[in-house]
């Protein structure tokens, strides 16, 4: 029989061997992106910020930064838009309508990422829409809205029955209820929803790649393109700006509001 | 149980319209169910549409109808590549299932800070992207700036080597694409567990595995299903480490799906074969679900 102190020794060396796995390659990404030669060596080899400015001056780089930017930003209100009368009219008046549309909605997360790319692949081809940014918005926004739902649909749960009924009771409308008791609460879920989608947005390759053209590349696309035809140190500067992009979008969230909570913790 | 709003008698607002079928209340799902029934039910529809098309070099979505795409389903590249997916899934899933429970069931063990800063780190990596993963993999991998330099350091070889293309690059970089995932399925389950359960097992004197076998996993059986679901699901279509680390031979079905659209052009082709992936898909989630009690809810 293992005493206390083994067992919590072997469940330390557990974590901290998990936690080297995860951070392992966010090591080896940054450290060759402070990397004084243009070769791709680690340990690295003197400390510049040389690929940081070849990462800057570049129109192509930096615009597939920006289109990324845009098109995360986009879908996330997009997706959140879509989200948030669905899960209002699933809580509200138990729509069975919005059951179907959440239903649907959440389809795209239970499906293989390259069914999703090849739909829409097609989708835009018959329509004879190609290769537009808004291809790209649109699809992410239908893609990933199963998180919204999902987020949004928590948050109003968490409003207090008996305080609208209260409200109802003393004659409020509809919309007044809906603005001062439920939104207030809600934000919260509103906002994380707002961010899950544009950092999944910001990082998804496969139906940006199939569904946008040469011109609306994204910084994935553009990173994978780059990977094949060659390695540049300029890569890794973009892989710690998404990285910090990421984690500033975790942190605020976790300031925000109550991570674990979202997370499906209780309490 | 009537509740206050039942009681009061309805007319002085909208609220008296909720039960007419196209009432006012349903006025705002119009949006999300034009985006939805147009950009996802419709495309959708054109996926089965294609599939039983004839491929037509003039025309992008094909003419006419044919099974013609459904009987090309059989050559070896395609079947080659299903049985490849499959195996791949599956031997994915089960590795990380293995490392991300225990990780897990410690970490809601943890003080409140602790377990914030690990969700902040497994999101880290959740959101970073399957491409910078994958590159990230094959650096480390690689001859010149790799795990293998730091096992000469280490003095465990003799020289650096490289270490993809191969199966195991593949099925690492899966493994940590999908374990931030598997953790955030794992995690409310987990996190709520009543562990007054696996004290009485323990003030009973059962030893800790049998506390682990007999009552912490079926407690927690749902979710354990609906992980290696979600693992399944996004491994069987990986498209980026398979090529990206893998040679022809670890290519899944997702990587010759887009072969066939991209480079080939053969939509009716593609649409038949990711409709044969959705319902292999289908299969293994009911077969899951058979073995893991209901766990699936998305």
């Amino acid at each position: 029989m293992m005493t206390d102190k083994a067992a919590w020794l072997a469940r330390f060396v557990f974590l901290t061997l998990v936690a080297i796995f995860l951070a392992m390659p966010l090591i080896v990404v940054s450290s060759v992106s402070f990397n004084d030669t243009a070769q791709m060596v680690f340990p690295p080899q003197g400390l510049s910020l040389r690929w940081y400015e070849e990462f800057f001056n570049d129109p192509t780089w930096v615009g597939a930064f920006e289109r990324s930017v845009i098109i995360a930003l986009s879908a996330s209100v997009l997706s959140t838009s879509l989200a948030l009368p669905i899960a209002y009219a699933q809580w509200k008046h138990r729509s069975k309508v919005a059951d179907a549309l959440a239903a649907l909605g959440g389809l795209p997360f239970i499906l293989p990422p390259v069914v999703i790319a090849i739909v829409f692949l097609l989708f835009w081809g018959i329509v004879q829409h190609v290769g537009r940014i808004e291809n790209i918005i649109v699809s992410h926004a239908i893609t990933f809205v199963a998180m919204p739902l999902v987020m949004i649909t928590l948050g109003f749960a968490s409003v207090e029955q008996t305080l609208v009924e209260a409200a109802e009771t003393m004659g409020a409308r509809e919309d007044q209820v809906f603005r001062s008791i439920a939104l207030p609460i809600v934000l919260p879920f509103i906002i994380a929803s707002l961010i899950f989608v544009t950092i999944f947005s910001l990082n998804e390759y496969l139906i940006a790649y199939m569904v946008g053209g040469f011109a609306t590349q994204t910084l994935p696309v553009k990173i994978f393109s780059s990977m094949r035809t060659g390695f540049t140190p300029t890569m890794c500067v973009a892989a710690v700006l998404f990285l910090t992009l990421g984690l500033a979008g975790f942190l605020a969230i976790a300031r925000l509001g109550n991570l674990p909570k979202l997370m499906g913790a209780k309490g | 149980m009537a509740t206050i709003s039942e009681m009061r008698p309805s007319g002085l607002n909208i609220r008296g319209l909720k039960n007419v079928p196209g009432g006012l209340s349903q006025l705002p799902l119009i949006w999300p169910a034009l985006m939805i029934l147009g950009f996802f039910a419709i495309p959708l529809f054109f996926l089965f549409r294609v599939s039983l098309a004839n491929r037509d070099p003039a025309v992008y979505q094909g003419t006419g109808f044919s099974l013609q795409a459904f009987t090309q389903l059989g050559q070896p590249m395609v079947l080659n590549a299903v049985s490849f997916s499959v195996m791949l899934s599956l031997i994915v899933a089960s590795i990380s299932m293995l490392v991300t429970f225990p990780a897990t069931y410690f970490i809601t063990r943890l003080s409140r800070r602790a377990q914030v800063a690990w969700l902040i780190g497994f999101l880290s990596t959740l959101a970073l992207s399957e491409v910078l993963i994958t590159f990230s993999w094959q650096i480390l991998l690689s001859k010149k700036a790799g795990m293998s330099n730091v096992l000469v350091m280490l003095g465990i070889l003799d020289e650096s080597m490289s270490l993809a293309p191969s199966f195991g690059g593949v099925v690492a970089c899966i493994i940590y694409l999908v374990i931030p995932f598997n953790f955030m399925t794992l995690y409310p389950g987990l996190s709520r567990l009543d562990t007054s359960y696996l004290e009485a097992a323990r003030t009973l004197g059962a030893r800790p595995t049998r506390a682990f076998f007999e009552i912490l996993l079926p407690l927690m059986r749902k979710p354990i299903a609906t992980a290696f679901l979600t693992t399944v699901i996004m491994t069987i279509g990986a498209y980026v480490a398979p090529i990206v680390l893998g040679g022809p031979a670890n290519w899944t079905i997702g990587v010759v799906i887009s072969e066939v659209a991209i480079t080939g052009q053969n939509l009716p082709l593609a649409s038949a074969i990711a409709i044969l992936l959705m319902l292999v898909t289908a299969m293994l989630v009911l077969g899951i679900n058979r073995i893991g009690g209901k766990g699936y809810v998305s």
